[in-house]
């Protein structure tokens, strides 16, 4: 066979391998799970396609908690100091991207002037009011000396 | 119809739109000739969201809202400066024709042809499918590009927290702002901050990153069938086109990376007089969107000064790519500060802690080579297609920047502050896929003779 047939033959079928390979990658059980979600979510509101999508499965109860106090929050707040019993990242980038453009800091913290605490969880430090209480928690101030 | 269809509508009006605007204003870097029509309207669609994103940064600079009004308006602009400014005629396409006569002489391979472009157009539905199924979830969308974008967007300005390490840090000051803004210009434009709507971007891309891909193989002398099948390899190539990965910097950096080769190659070759105006454009686009853009532009740089021709020219070539990719990283750093890289502790390439560093090096690549045990069979089949192909310096060149990148993100792990293996884990998979693209072009760029 002349070289440059057998380099054909070569080339074709190692493109052939690596497309079964790629698209292998995805099930026909994936692309219907997808889209029976897709339609689903198709009558939901933005806060309740991200309750149900993959960012919040670490913790939903907690989606709900920050997005009542994102309603909750009072307009003179300029920041939001996030308590919570098992602080992690992904809590915080959830926290942070759902109450933005408010800053978030995550206890332990001193907690600025101006900012409010948002506790989730029953926790209540010392020193503080309750502004709202909330599914999960409550939006909490300094209170008045 | 139902919020989401209605938030989907207004965000592929907005695709069409800036892809519209993006296609008449690439003229300045395009000829308005058939020859190159694909190829236009892959840099047309990035060049729309680059308008979209230049506009919104430039309204808060100057304290602007921005709006529908002024982000249109930016459209309308760079369209019309397509049709003022346009760029000369190609050389004459010899390859291009070359090859079209082969094909007739063989009689077309339709089947192949056929199979191509059906993948393609499966690939591409797939990932739309992928990309839109929820709201953009992935944790590096929320700490970094969606929590900046939305903050953009909201605050109409960039806040100071943003850089502050204390609250900021995480979501990395230190990265270039040209998706957040990008995000910040779409919201504004449809009206509405919805995150799973703005998916959309992704598989525009994707189609933009496809339609280059096959304009400029067959522009460089590719047959049909082989510049289809590669693109019907890289519309399946989940790996760069997942879920996890829509809302993040690698997809757009994928389509930059691959201007950027395109446009160096073409302008090494002297294809045509604007290829020099795609490679700067490119270089500033690649640097606008992540780090390592200024990287890949120093690697072509230093490509276009070993390259052939009078050294005036290799220099001029080297300074046309490197100096638009700084000009977009002074801008980032004029705009968020001072912000050393967060993942990195470069006292490590310090002479008093050399020694640390061997084995860190060793860690990287042990992490490297065990998670490219799982992807042997398709890194095998890459392997085979590379030894087919032959010796050509428009497509080496691609694989060239490729080689570059791969490198860089196998060994920069070693510096990593949280241990060469969490950043290895975390990292590498997305970032080598992000060079797919380029590595497509340059493999089947070396096949199209053979």
């Amino acid at each position: 066979m002349p070289p440059l047939r057998r380099m054909r033959i070569a080339s074709a079928a190692a493109a052939l391998v690596l497309f079964a390979v790629l698209a292998s990658r995805t099930s026909p059980s994936e692309v219907s799970r997808r889209a029976r979600f897709l339609e689903r979510g198709a009558s939901m509101d933005a806060a309740h396609r991200r309750l149900a999508g993959s960012a919040t499965a670490f913790d939903r109860p907690f989606f709900v908690f920050l997005e009542s106090a994102r309603r909750a929050r009072p307009a003179s707040a300029s920041g939001i100091l996030l308590v919570m019993p098992d602080p992690s990242e992904p809590a915080l980038h959830l926290a942070a991207y759902t109450w933005a453009p408010v800053p978030v800091r995550l206890s332990p913290a001193p907690l600025p002037p101006g900012w409010i605490a948002a506790v989730y969880g029953d926790g209540r430090p010392p020193g503080v009011r309750v502004l709202q209480a909330l599914p999960g928690g409550a939006l909490l101030a300094p209170a008045a000396p | 119809m139902t919020g989401l269809a209605a938030a989907f509508g207004l965000m592929a009006a907005v695709v069409v739109a800036a892809a519209l605007a993006g296609f008449a204003g690439t003229r300045l870097v395009f000829p308005g000739t058939r020859e190159a029509i694909l190829e236009r309207a892959g840099w047309g669609i990035f060049a729309g969201f680059a308008v979209l994103a230049a506009a919104e940064a430039m309204c808060l600079a100057t304290g602007i809202r921005p709006g529908p009004v002024a982000l249109a308006a930016s459209l309308l602009v760079f369209a019309a400066s397509g049709w003022m400014f346009s760029a000369r005629l190609f050389a004459p396409a010899v390859a291009s024709r070359r090859a079209r006569e082969r094909e007739r002489e063989r009689g077309i391979l339709l089947a192949v042809t056929a199979a191509a472009a059906v993948a393609i157009f499966t690939g591409i539905l797939l990932y739309a499918l992928r990309a839109a199924t929820e709201p953009m979830w992935s944790n590096d969308f929320l700490a970094i590009w969606g929590l900046k974008g939305k903050t953009i967007h909201a605050a109409s300005a960039l806040p100071a927290w943003l850089r502050d390490p204390a609250i900021g840090g995480f979501s990395h000051p230190e990265y270039p702002l040209g998706l957040p803004l990008l995000f910040a210009a779409v919201a504004s434009l449809a009206g509405q901050w919805d995150d799973q709507a703005m998916a959309l971007l992704y598989p525009a891309m994707q189609i933009a990153t496809l339609a280059v891909l096959y304009g400029w193989l067959t522009r460089r002398g590719a047959s049909r069938p082989l510049a289809l099948s590669a693109c019907a390899l890289l519309a399946f190539f989940e790996p760069l086109y997942s879920g996890f990965l829509t809302g993040l910097a690698e997809v757009p950096l994928s389509l930059a990376m691959l201007l950027l080769g395109t446009a160096l190659s073409d302008a090494l070759d002297g294809t045509d007089p604007a290829a020099v105006r795609r490679l700067a454009a490119a270089g500033f686009l690649a640097a606008s969107v992540k780090n390592e853009g200024l990287f890949l532009s120093a690697v072509a740089a230093a490509v276009a000064f070993a390259g052939p021709g009078r050294l005036a020219r290799r220099m001029a070539l080297g300074a046309a790519v490197f100096g638009p990719a700084l000009a977009a990283k002074v801008l980032s750093r004029l705009a968020t500060g001072p912000a050393p890289l967060r993942d990195f502790d470069m006292s490590l390439l310090s002479f008093a802690r050399l020694g640390e560093l061997a084995p860190r090096l060793a860690a990287a690549l042990e992490a490297a080579i065990s998670m490219a045990g799982p992807a042997a069979v398709g890194l095998a089949a890459v392997a085979i297609l590379l030894a087919c192909g032959r010796r050509t310096p428009a497509a080496d060149r691609l694989l060239i920047l490729a080689a570059a990148c791969t490198a860089a993100y196998v060994v920069l792990p070693a510096l990593a502050v949280r241990g060469p293996e969490w950043l290895a884990t975390t990292t590498l998979y997305r970032t080598t896929a992000a060079l797919a693209p380029l590595a497509a072009a340059g493999i089947a760029g070396r096949m199209r003779e053979a």
